[in-house]
């Protein structure tokens, strides 16, 4: 057994390497004083701000928003509802922001009814949505689907009722899956870019992410760009680890 | 099963951008490495080189010019550089890319207002009535530098708080021209500054104020073939400032 995992670390080393190596690259090319620079900017405390807010706030209407799709997903075969969650996540990101347009731009559906929403910050929280609820929709559909339905019969006969089943049998059971989810969900909300360009614009304090924030950069100060990089590295992974350590169901 | 399923896509995306990379055409002919706002008018210059010197069509890679130049110095394979202010070019002379005596300025273009058909702008007094959705460039790309530069000379026809009126009613600043254009085409915003080049192939989709000549702001593009170029790189440079080439510039809102 060990020799065949080894093995098989052999053959993930390209895929690892691919992976990790750009990062460590990102590492290289920035200098500690230009990170902290770039730390103590204005422009990049707002625009960090903004990330980390809009992006738990996705989270957190993934979770209120999903969790019941996911539960209805994961009970009978729904193709043409999984279908319609799983395509945001392949579509490229210029037509998720060129799709939302046509519901809330100006001559969208909604937008030409007055519910205007480009350029503001719920743009942004809606294009975050977008992208990040089917991961963790897919995510808990695939907890849930895992979990053997004898133990909740069993629980039932014991005594236990609907919501006790729910409470203390389904949500931990399928609790590393969610978890996983949560985690997807909030790293590409983090890191959405597309479709918050085309829909919500790039106002400083407003609408400008820090992923947008280093895509104006790069245009013409790539080594802000860089440090603002690794600041948004560093804090999807602070987030994570967090997410990891802190959400344990009591 | 599922699982599995859902890694595969995972993992599909994951190779996305690098099958995209590779979906790059390969041709003999030259690199272009230009401003996005040139994109157009230099498919049609290389259009009317190649019925001249026979030689197969050049692949054009278009972008913030700032960008362009970094991925220039990175590496990226090019012949011709065309970019829209002279910054970007600094940077790759500064690179020993491109010998600076060979820089060459091969067009200008005026800054205008683009509108959006149905808003209720009818001169440039009125992109400073409050509630008006303004877009502008980036301070940081060329296009940005130039509107704000804009602002303060109209400031001289409208009133000293002109500038600040204007830019507090900007709803976003994008990265590039391009974007700009998109917003206020698409109808979300009234209004953004642009050049008048990138307005041309618009036709009536968009409404363009003009600025009057005393405050007028012109971007002037240059370019220059890099120093390790295919050898008819500088010949195709020559081609683009020549006279020939002047009606091409003009029918694309540029003077050459």
């Amino acid at each position: 057994m060990p020799t065949k995992n080894r093995m098989m670390l052999l053959l993930a080393l390209p895929l690892l390497a691919l992976l990790s190596l750009p990062l460590i690259g990102l590492l290289g090319r920035s200098s500690a004083s230009e990170v902290w620079l770039a730390l103590g900017s204005s422009a990049v405390h707002d625009a960090l701000g903004l990330s980390i807010i809009t992006s738990f706030i996705t989270v957190a209407l993934c979770i209120l928003l999903g969790t019941p799709l996911a539960i209805w997903l994961s009970h009978g075969q729904h193709p043409w509802t999984t279908l319609v969650v799983d395509l945001p996540t392949v579509l490229p990101p210029a037509v998720a922001g060129l799709a939302l347009l046509s519901l809330f731009g100006r001559t969208g559906w909604f937008g030409s009814q007055g519910l205007l929403l480009a350029f503001t910050t719920t743009a942004v929280v809606i294009a975050q949505l977008f992208v990040a609820a089917p991961l963790y929709v897919r995510a808990t559909v695939v907890a849930l689907n895992a979990i053997d339905d004898d133990i909740g019969h069993a629980a039932q006969i014991d005594g236990a009722d609907a919501w006790q089943v729910w409470r203390f049998i389904t949500i931990p059971l399928a609790w590393p899956g969610i978890q996983a989810g949560i985690a997807l969900a909030l790293a590409r909300a983090l890191g959405e870019f597309g479709a918050t360009a085309l829909f919500a614009g790039s106002l400083p304090g407003r609408t400008r992410t820090l992923a947008l924030a280093i895509y104006v950069a790069a245009e013409t100060d790539p080594a802000a760009a860089i440090a603002m990089s690794v600041v948004l590295l560093f804090t999807a992974m602070a987030l994570l680890f967090f997410m990891k350590n802190n959400t344990v169901v009591a | 099963m599922q699982r599995r399923r859902f890694l595969a896509i995972v993992a599909n995306l994951a190779v996305w951008p690098a099958v995209v990379a590779c979906s790059r055409t390969a041709t003999s002919g030259l690199n272009l490495t230009v401003a996005s706002s040139l994109n157009n008018v230099m498919q049609a210059l290389d259009k009317a080189y190649q019925s001249r010197t026979q030689t197969p069509s050049a692949s054009i890679q278009a972008g913030g010019s700032g960008a362009l130049a970094q991925q220039i110095i990175d590496g990226a394979a090019s012949d011709v550089f065309a970019a829209a202010d002279h910054a970007a070019m600094d940077k790759v002379v500064a690179a020993n890319l491109i010998d600076a005596s060979v820089v060459k300025v091969i067009a200008h273009t005026a800054l205008v207002v683009a509108v959006r058909p149905g808003a209720n702008l009818l001169d440039l007094a009125a992109l400073a009535t409050a509630g008006v959705k303004v877009v502008m460039a980036d301070q940081t790309v060329p296009a940005g530098k130039y509107g704000l530069t804009l602002l303060k000379n109209l400031a001289k026809s409208y009133g000293a708080d002109y500038a600040a009126n204007v830019t507090a009613n900007v709803v976003s600043y994008e990265a590039n021209v391009k974007a700009v254009l998109q917003k206020v085409s698409n109808g979300d915003a009234d209004a953004g500054i642009v050049y008048a080049s990138d307005v041309v192939s618009l036709g009536d989709k968009i409404k363009v104020l003009t600025i009057p000549a005393g405050s007028a702001v012109i971007a002037e593009y240059v370019a220059a073939p890099l120093r390790y170029a295919a050898a008819n790189a500088p010949d195709f440079v020559d081609f683009i400032t020549s006279d020939r080439a002047k009606p091409i510039w003009q029918k694309y809102g540029f003077t050459a």
